[in-house]
């Protein structure tokens, strides 16, 4: 087992996680729970789930206490929701450490596996190089965000204007087929005119 | 939608699809992916991974041996509705289009569902089979398909298809319509080019033309003076000529002379003959004064008196003939009594004896003997008939040369009467041909005379007509000099508006040609534009595609992903590269590094990464079917979640042969408002007439949020 030699903290592991939660529409649970009640834990919720987040000095206190904290989430879920209630299967436990898993990372792989009472998404310092992995971590509780990803609306023949002027192709010219092209006018006669030919 | 007679859907099945997440739930064979695959071919119809016919999705157990899909749509923005349904009865496919604001039938469906769905498709040469391919690469992940796009595919193929589904078809249409355009442009203007042809070797020759006609013009005479031009019309009239004076500057003015001089030449051929008539006319009077008339009366009395003597001569000669006639008779019948008597007298001789052999007397037998012998030696002299030959000669000589006289004396009234008669017909000849040239001998003066005025006359106007001839033919030639100088003028305007015609059309098709090269150019720019856009919206994806990647979650080491993309020969490739950022490992060939499990979260991964990616899919829905075999535990979670998020971008529909995870499936995309909706269909025990369907509807949490509040 390896202490942290991370250059960020704990704290600034949390205060990560928080913010990536709350702007992916996550409510942060103020109050304070028995058995949930520590400075390095918090409790999210959305319409969906519960995720409690709690960020760990070392790997060692990790693998050691992990099991407790997501007795406790569980107990504060049963607590709050009813046993049948949809709810009650949504329970969420981030387990993070900004120190270094042991050599073999197993144990870590092995909570990570473990998908009795809640779901656990599990970092170690394997993989959190800065507190911006954190959302990378949480990712599968956060909203596919519309920005990232997804094509711009333009249609290909918008894009064409653009992509050829890089081929010597005023954009204009190109402009000009594409409207063309869309009101099924005459090509080469529009490009004649454009330019100035007629 | 409807079903009947579609797959395992052997009798009518209606389900209610109008849901935010559908969640299908049913063993293996109870008709899950039928029900997708219903989907698939009301769209497109087909389903391209079984068969190309529709009577093989044609249920063995259909009671009417036809099948039946009906899927509504609703317009997600607009609200708007509409509906397709196809069929197939057995041997003819049908398809029909319900929208608000009328119903189509057959192609006009088919193309009015492409504008609805995915216009793109409407440049492929089979829209039908361009929509399916991208339904099922980007909208409904078949279950025996599910890795095909990442495992099966070639570059190439991957490349083509997501291709398709990026909208690079619009520009790939595009480039075919510029090529075609392109094509037909160049064919007119290399019609342009060839008609200009025969324009330039017009100008070139009406060019030299003109040239040799300005040469021409500086050995031109003088002008033609008005004087002149009057003066030579004067003397024609004067001739008694009918033409028509015109204006030397007239475009009549060749024509014009052109006739008066044929109606010169006209004269002067009158006055010739007239001429001509003259002279022989004046020969013949003279040959009459030359050769007198005979005195015929004088000559048939000669004649009348010649014919008499000769009868006369006859007649004395035939009455001698006669007689002689007579003669010669007379001597002929003595001549042949002589003979008889002589051939007796012989005969007696020969039998002479002493009594008469007639009357046996006696007789003097010397006596007899010297008569008889006598007689035996007679004849007839002829000397007598031979005078009165000689006469009668001479009587036929003298009639004969009486005769000769007679002949003499014909033929010299012969002559004379013709010698008249040729007189009279000379006269009537000279009377005729005075009376043609019009000529009337007055009293005064004799047919010579009158004659002699007439040549004189006809000698005149030759000589006039000729001498206005020259005259007119040498205003004719400064007349065609002067037209030549009108026409040099009409060539040379002629030879600018061609030369100008001959600029302007080079102009324009080099212009037409500059543009051709333009459209050649962004044909060649297009080709690369297609595989650019292609790069461009899958880097634009791969955010997507790593995020989706992210939330699953499945490999330790392999925790990035993104599209990578080349143009190797023209063509455009398309790999799916994994990632290790810790060792710093990539791997193109996922499957050589991921376990089956694995391989089917990738392909889930890149199926949504391209259905949600994709701005304007055919349909905003997302359809897995049975995307979980394989999958362990954490994998599934993270997947379950994953159809959560997507929930909220796509209409979800995604089916289990799991019952205890489709339970889980309910739970976790169940709605979270009353506006929401998720739907479970349990297709349970299927029989010959279908699956056993349940519905059921997931109720929504009436609090959401628990801790917060």
């Amino acid at each position: 087992m390896t202490d942290s030699s991370a250059d960020f903290t704990p704290t600034d592991l949390i205060a990560a996680a928080a913010q990536v939660l709350t702007d992916g529409g996550y409510h942060e649970i103020p109050r304070r729970f028995q058995g949930w009640d520590t400075p390095s834990s918090r409790l999210f919720e959305n319409e969906y789930n519960i995720v409690g987040v709690v960020v760990f000095g070392t790997c060692g206190e990790l693998l050691q206490t992990w099991p407790d904290l997501q007795g406790s989430l569980v107990d504060v879920i049963s607590r709050h929701i009813g046993r049948e209630e949809s709810k009650a299967w949504d329970g969420y436990l981030v387990l993070l450490s900004p120190g270094v898993a042991p050599s073999s990372g197993t144990a870590i792989d092995n909570i990570r596996y473990d998908t009795t009472r809640v779901r656990k998404l599990v970092a170690t310092g394997d993989d959190l190089r800065n507190p911006t992995d954190v959302e990378r971590v949480v990712r599968p509780l956060l909203p596919l965000s519309q920005e990232r990803g997804a094509l711009s609306h333009e249609s290909a023949l918008d894009l064409l204007p653009r992509l050829l002027e890089a081929q010597d192709i005023p954009m204009e010219t190109t402009q000009v087929l594409v409207d063309a092209f869309r009101e099924q006018l005459p090509l080469l006669e529009r490009l004649h005119q454009m330019r100035g030919e007629q | 939608m409807k079903l009947s007679g579609f797959r395992g859907f052997s009798q009518q099945h209606e389900f209610d699809l109008d849901a935010d997440a559908v969640v299908v739930v049913g063993a293996n064979g109870h008709g899950k992916t039928s029900l997708f695959d219903g989907i698939l071919w009301a769209l497109s119809g087909r389903i391209p991974r079984l068969h190309k016919e529709d009577a093989r999705f044609v249920s063995l157990y259909s009671e009417t041996g036809q099948m039946r899909v009906e899927l509504r749509f609703k317009e997600y923005e607009t609200g708007e509705q509409f509906t397709v349904t196809r069929s197939f009865d057995g041997k003819e496919p049908r398809v029909s289009l319900d929208t608000k604001e009328r119903s189509y039938e057959g192609p006009s469906a088919e193309g009015r569902l492409i504008d609805l769905v995915w216009p793109d498709a409407a440049s492929a040469s089979d829209s039908g089979e361009a929509l399916a391919s991208v339904l099922t690469r980007s909208v409904y992940l078949q279950q025996d398909l599910i890795r095909q796009f990442i495992e099966a595919a070639s570059v190439q193929e991957r490349f083509t298809a997501v291709s398709e589904l990026v909208g690079v078809g619009r520009v790939t249409a595009l480039q075919a319509n510029l090529e075609h355009a392109k094509k037909a442009w160049s064919t007119v203007t290399n019609q342009r080019q060839d008609e200009l042809r025969p324009l330039r070797e017009r100008q070139t020759t009406i060019e030299a033309r003109l040239s040799e006609l300005v040469a021409r013009s500086s050995q031109a005479s003088s002008a033609i003076t008005p004087e002149v031009w009057d003066q030579w019309w004067q003397s024609q009239s004067a001739l008694g000529l009918k033409v028509t004076r015109v204006d030397p500057a007239s475009r009549d003015a060749p024509a014009a002379i052109d006739n008066a001089i044929k109606q010169l030449e006209a004269l002067r051929q009158s006055s010739e003959r007239r001429l001509q008539a003259a002279g022989t006319l004046k020969n013949e009077i003279a040959g009459l004064a030359t050769h007198p008339i005979p005195d015929t009366p004088l000559l048939r009395e000669q004649v009348t008196t010649l014919r008499k003597q000769l009868e006369e001569l006859r007649r004395v000669a035939t009455e001698e003939q006669a007689r002689l006639a007579d003669l010669r008779r007379q001597q002929a019948e003595l001549q042949e009594t002589t003979e008889q008597l002589k051939a007796l007298a012989v005969l007696a001789l020969k039998h002479l004896g002493d009594h008469c052999p007639v009357c046996d007397q006696t007789y003097d037998k010397e006596a007899t003997k010297r008569r008889l012998e006598t007689m035996a030696n007679a004849g007839i002299s002829n000397a007598h008939r031979a005078s009165e030959s000689d006469k009668l000669t001479d009587m036929l000589a003298a009639a004969a040369a009486k005769e000769k006289e007679v002949g003499i004396a014909e033929s010299t009234l012969r002559s004379g009467e013709q010698k008249v008669m040729e007189g009279q017909i000379t006269e009537e000849r000279i009377s005729q041909r005075l009376s043609e040239i019009g000529v009337r001998p007055n009293a005064d003066d004799s047919r010579e005379v009158t004659v002699e005025k007439v040549v004189a006359e006809a000698e005149s106007s030759i000589q006039r007509a000729a001498e206005l001839q020259r005259t007119g033919e040498s205003l004719a030639l400064r007349l065609a000099q002067s037209s030549a100088a009108a026409m040099i003028d009409e060539l040379r305007r002629e030879a600018e508006i061609l030369r100008r015609e001959n600029i302007d059309r080079e102009k324009t098709i080099s212009a037409r040609n500059r543009t051709g090269e333009l459209a050649q150019r962004v044909i060649e720019a297009l080709r690369i534009a297609g595989s650019v856009v292609v790069e461009e919206r899958l880097r634009e994806i791969s955010p997507l595609l790593q995020n989706i990647w992210a939330r699953i979650d499945p490999h330790p080491a392999f925790r990035v992903i993104k599209f990578f993309t080349q143009v190797f020969r023209g063509k455009g490739e398309l790999s799916t590269v994994l990632s290790d950022p810790v060792a710093e490992k990539d791997c193109e060939v996922p499957a050589s590094v991921l376990s089956s499990s694995q391989l089917n979260a990738l392909a889930v991964s890149v199926f949504l990464a391209l259905n949600i990616g994709i701005p304007r899919p055919p349909l905003s829905v997302a359809i897995l079917d049975d995307p979980l075999q394989s999958l362990d535990d954490i994998n599934l979670l993270g997947l379950v979640d994953l159809f959560r998020q997507t929930k909220k971008r796509r209409q979800l529909f995604v089916s289990t042969h799991d019952g205890r995870f489709g339970e889980l499936l309910a739970r976790k995309l169940r709605p979270t408002d009353i506006d929401g909706r998720t739907i479970v269909i349990e297709l349970e025990g299927w029989n010959r007439q279908g699956p056993i369907v349940t519905t059921r509807e997931v109720k929504c949490d009436p609090v959401p949020l628990r801790l917060v509040s």
